[in-house]
């Protein structure tokens, strides 16, 4: 049996990884390692790549640089200007003095993402034109998500945390998860730590682990297939990926990171069926891609993109 | 006194069987291109190389070798590193010394800035959990159990993200050579 280069490069990764870590060795990985080392010249020199860039100081300077950075929170933070940045400063006091209770509402732009830490030290990661109100008391926690998506991190700390749209809820101890709430009020739930309880509204409650997603759509909930948890969300890294999706489903994706809105000339057409892994962070190559595999037109009317049927009319 | 004939200790302790004479240029090889890789010039790895052995059996006459690979690469990183810091600060010199003589010395610059700006790039795409990890393990040099820890994470997943970290890296780092011949 031979190796690829992609798994011997996954592997010697694994191994540099390994010895990174690891002082002084477990015998067993060691002979593991010295066994998979005799296989080939070529295992042996992909050690030796990975392990020079994982040394390098160049890395090591691209990392601090890319940590300095400041992240795109901070210039959504400036866009919404001053009335919200004076909002926020006096929640920032207000979170100093009393860092259990929050009630506050944040907005993202589109194009924009965010990053809130919240007052109980949990993290929600906002996507473009989300918009959640958030409300922290003594005997709760509570986050309504208007529209968007959103991405939580939630500490334990004996509140009970709950996401809440007009059509679906979800409760949560201590765990990761992902909500998508689309205009058509669908609501796309997906769990990447710990569990949750999830239900339409007035309906029963279905528990979820860790890489398991269901959705609410006109009351009903769904389960869908798992996932694979391990790299949070696709929209975070600024992809979507579709499988038998439909068209006004991107259309709004794609709209929450564009700078000039998106629309559908007509609904039939949002109702195309598209599979694909779409690179949402970059509206404007999406669309070329959907121009040439869809056949659909993209015009600008007034600022406005608007996506419609090829055939002239 | 040249270093391409090995001393004495060095033919009787490693070179005494047709295996052990194997692994050692198997170690040789990985450390040269360790070296190359990190310093781009093949003279100068084969130097290193040669170094990092001898440095090797010493250590093994007092102390007993578990990891021969791993110890023969924290040597050579030690000895890459010390050559680039005598070089940086011999770039210094030349620099205020006398502009003239440093020409070699700018395109090194652009070279190694090239690379931090390609790993820069690399990460900026990565996921946003991914990339924090990687920060947290090459620039603050916590361990996998603290970062697992302070991020609710398990051990696995972790080690995970840093593995597939390096994967990204590298395919970004290799792409930018690909490019950089195609241009000159």
């Amino acid at each position: 049996m031979t190796s690829t280069t992609t798994d011997i490069l996954q592997e010697a990764a694994a191994w540099v990884e390994w010895s990174s870590r690891v002082g002084a060795a477990e015998p067993r990985a060691l002979a593991d390692f010295e066994a998979w080392m005799a296989k080939s010249p070529a295992h042996r020199e992909a050690y030796a790549d990975l392990a020079a860039l994982w040394r390098s100081e160049a890395l090591v300077e691209a990392a601090a640089a890319v940590a300095a950075r400041p992240r795109r929170r901070w210039r959504g933070f400036m866009r919404i200007g001053a009335p919200v940045g004076l909002a926020l400063a006096s929640a920032m006091m207000a979170v100093i003095f009393a860092p259990i209770f929050q009630f506050q509402t944040f907005e993202t732009g589109r194009g924009e993402m965010r990053r809130l830490q919240l007052a109980d030290g949990s993290t929600a990661h906002l996507s473009g034109a989300a918009r959640v109100h958030i409300r922290q008391g003594l005997l709760g926690r509570t986050v309504v998500l208007d529209q968007g998506e959103a991405f939580f991190d939630v500490n334990k700390d004996g509140r009970p945390f709950e996401v809440q749209t007009d059509e679906a809820r979800v409760q949560v101890l201590g765990t990761a998860f992902n909500v998508d709430r689309l205009a058509s009020g669908r609501v796309e739930l997906s769990v990447y730590r710990g569990a949750v309880s999830f239900r339409a509204r007035g309906g029963p409650s279905e528990e979820l682990g860790r890489g398991e997603r269901a959705s609410v759509d006109n009351g009903l909930l769904l389960v869908a297939t798992p996932f694979d948890p391990l790299d949070g969300p696709d929209w975070m890294g600024g992809w979507f990926d579709a499988s038998d999706a439909s068209l006004a489903e991107l259309v709004e994706k794609l709209d929450r990171f564009s700078e000039r809105p998106i629309t559908l000339a007509n609904p039939q057409l949002g109702e195309r069926r598209i599979s694909g892994r779409f690179q949402i962070s970059e509206p404007d190559k999406v669309m070329s891609v959907m121009a040439a595999a869809y056949g659909v037109r993209i015009t600008e009317v007034g600022g406005r993109i608007v996506i419609s049927d090829s055939e002239p009319q | 006194m040249e270093t391409a004939n090995p001393p004495p200790e060095f033919s009787r302790v490693a070179y005494d069987t047709h295996e052990s004479r194997a692994q050692w240029e198997a170690v040789r090889e990985v450390v040269r291109r360790f070296a190359r890789r990190r310093l781009g010039r093949a003279d100068l790895a084969d130097d290193i190389a040669q170094e990092t052995l001898l440095r090797v059996i010493d250590y093994g006459r007092a102390n007993t070798i578990d990891n021969l690979y791993a110890l023969a690469l924290r040597i050579a990183a030690n000895l890459v590193n010390e050559h680039l810091r005598r070089e940086r600060r011999r770039g210094e010199d030349e620099l205020t010394d006398d502009l003239a003589s440093a020409q070699p010395w700018p395109d090194q610059v652009v070279e190694g800035r090239e690379a931090v700006r390609a790993l820069a790039a690399a990460l900026e795409r990565m996921p946003p959990l991914r990339r924090e990890i990687i920060i947290r393990r090459r620039v603050r040099q916590q361990s996998c159990a603290a970062i697992a820890r302070e991020m609710g994470l398990s051990p696995k997943a972790v080690e995970k993200h840093v593995t597939r970290g390096m994967i990204d890296l590298n395919k970004a780092f290799r792409t930018r050579r690909r490019d950089g011949s195609r241009l000159s």
